[in-house]
């Protein structure tokens, strides 16, 4: 007779293990779904039009085009432009929480900042309508501020938490010896954040970038919101964009099921999983090789 | 029907068909050339999925929209955007240019639109001149198969084409059938 509690660890390790197998499946479905039916649309459209075409206009009054530049460099424009402001931003607070502030204060402040993260981006997108866009459009005296630099904030908004909580994360849990040590040299509270705490705690705050990046160029409604959404190339952060995600889902709720543009629009979303899934990659090796080089 | 619209601050206040495509094309970028501020044009459109974009795109411009156009999600989303942008122009159904009390809705302008310079600048809100108004398009409704006699749809159409039902279709802001719509309604239903 079998042992039954060796029994129940069985089953318990088969479901677990189960389980992350479904996950598995699921991405890799997503994957293939998206393959098979972005790369149809690769029979009709030649790849140096796709990539290195400016104009996205399907919907033509003649010749249809399928130029999908301009949204990749609107996508780019987001993360690079969010990040530019939610990096300085996300680190000191992270420095701020863990190393200067009281206890009593870091309280209050840090689930604060968390439920940023719980604000619906639809919500973030109607604040960025009625307040930001027209206060960015009186400071730069523009005529609206329905564009880059508005999308940017916004999503920088809704990276934060993510940055703050995890960098925060990390430099509270560096081994107490490391603040001590550097102390005990004689450096000033300073110099122990840069030269002993930032360094070692490089590949969590790298992961929490990484993430908030994937977040970034996944954002769909709230940027599809503020961005503008023309299809012109963007000249600067004062011009409308419109990223890949808002593209798609702009389009696809009247494109014909099997039709090119139906292609086309999952080709566009095959573009925006390797992306993210670049992103996510890069993030992985950069974490190991820190995790190597500061093993403690 | 089809509106254009501006800014409150806009002094352009009427404008012909040719005039509002070549803008929307692209061809016409500054206030300057039609009378207004030296000031850019910003274009407000709808979204390619849109049938009003398609409809404007077909009739008014009959070419394609500048690139520079901004996408907007939806009729009021026009109006919000017009209303805080002294450079803008913008199209929207006439329903949304009028609350539910009546009113005509604040922050905007409603050009006038004329087939051609020969022609009479006509508004859209100008009942009496309503046939003439150029920008105007039919909706249609779709049913899965033929409608029979005296079934829930076919009364309903019956109710829609009634004077009750045209009563509740002017309170939405939107106008009267046209006569040529109306010869081709009756038509169809006598088919049934």
């Amino acid at each position: 007779m079998q042992n039954p509690r060796k029994f129940r660890e069985k089953i318990i390790e088969r479901s677990f293990s189960s389980v992350s197998a479904i996950s598995l499946l699921i991405l890799i479905s997503i994957f293939i779904f998206l393959f098979i039916t972005g790369i149809k649309a690769f029979t009709q459209i030649s790849l140096s039009d796709f990539f290195l075409g400016n104009v996205w206009n399907p919907t033509a009054y003649g010749e249809p085009t399928w130029g999908i530049l301009s949204l990749i460099v609107g996508t780019l424009m987001i993360a690079i432009g969010s990040l530019i402001i939610a990096i300085p931003l996300g680190l000191a607070s992270a420095i701020y929480l863990s190393e200067i502030a009281r206890p009593e204060i870091r309280e209050i402040v840090k689930p604060a900042i968390e439920m940023i993260a719980g604000v619906p981006s639809v919500v973030l997108g109607l604040i960025g309508i009625v307040f930001l866009s027209p206060l960015i459009a009186n400071i730069f005296g523009l005529s609206n501020g329905l564009n880059a630099l508005t999308s940017s904030i916004i999503v920088a908004i809704m990276i934060l938490p993510t940055i703050i909580s995890i960098s925060e994360d990390v430099l509270t849990s560096l081994p107490k010896d490391f603040r001590e040590a550097s102390l005990a040299l004689g450096a000033t509270k300073w110099q122990m954040i840069k030269m002993t705490l930032l360094p070692a705690g490089l590949s969590g705050i790298v992961a929490a970038i990484m993430l908030g990046l994937g977040r970034a160029v996944g954002e769909t409604m709230a940027v599809l919101m503020v961005a503008g959404n023309s299809i012109a190339m963007p000249a600067s952060f004062f011009d409308p964009i419109r990223p890949m995600t808002a593209n798609i889902a702009i389009e696809i709720n009247e494109v014909v099921k099997g039709s090119l543009h139906y292609e086309a629009l999952f080709a566009i979303g095959l573009v925006l999983f390797v992306m993210t899934f670049a992103v996510n990659l890069i993030s992985d090796i950069i974490i190991e090789r820190q995790v190597r080089k500061y093993k403690w | 029907m089809l509106s254009v619209i501006v800014n409150e601050n806009n002094p352009v206040s009427k404008l012909t068909i040719d005039h509002i495509g070549k803008i929307y094309k692209g061809e016409i970028t500054n206030w300057k050339e039609l009378g207004g501020k030296d000031q850019e044009i910003t274009l407000y459109g709808r979204q390619s999925s849109s049938g009003t974009y398609s409809f404007f795109m077909e009739h008014v411009l009959k070419g394609d929209y500048s690139a520079k156009m901004r996408s907007m999600d939806g009729n009021q989303a026009i109006i919000n955007a017009v209303r805080q942008d002294e450079s803008a122009m913008g199209y929207v159904g006439i329903g949304y240019l009028v609350d539910e009390k009546g009113n005509q809705v604040s922050g905007i302008n409603i050009l006038k639109v004329a087939k051609d310079k020969d022609s009479e600048y006509i508004s859209p809100l100008n009942k009496e001149k309503l046939h003439e108004y150029t920008i105007s398009r039919p909706l249609y409704q779709y049913f899965a198969n033929k409608p029979a006699k005296d079934s829930a749809i076919y009364n309903f159409l019956m109710f829609e084409l009634s004077a009750q039902g045209k009563d509740i279709v002017r309170k939405s802001g939107f106008d009267d059938i046209t006569t040529l719509d109306n010869s081709n309604n009756e038509e169809l239903l006598r088919k049934i």
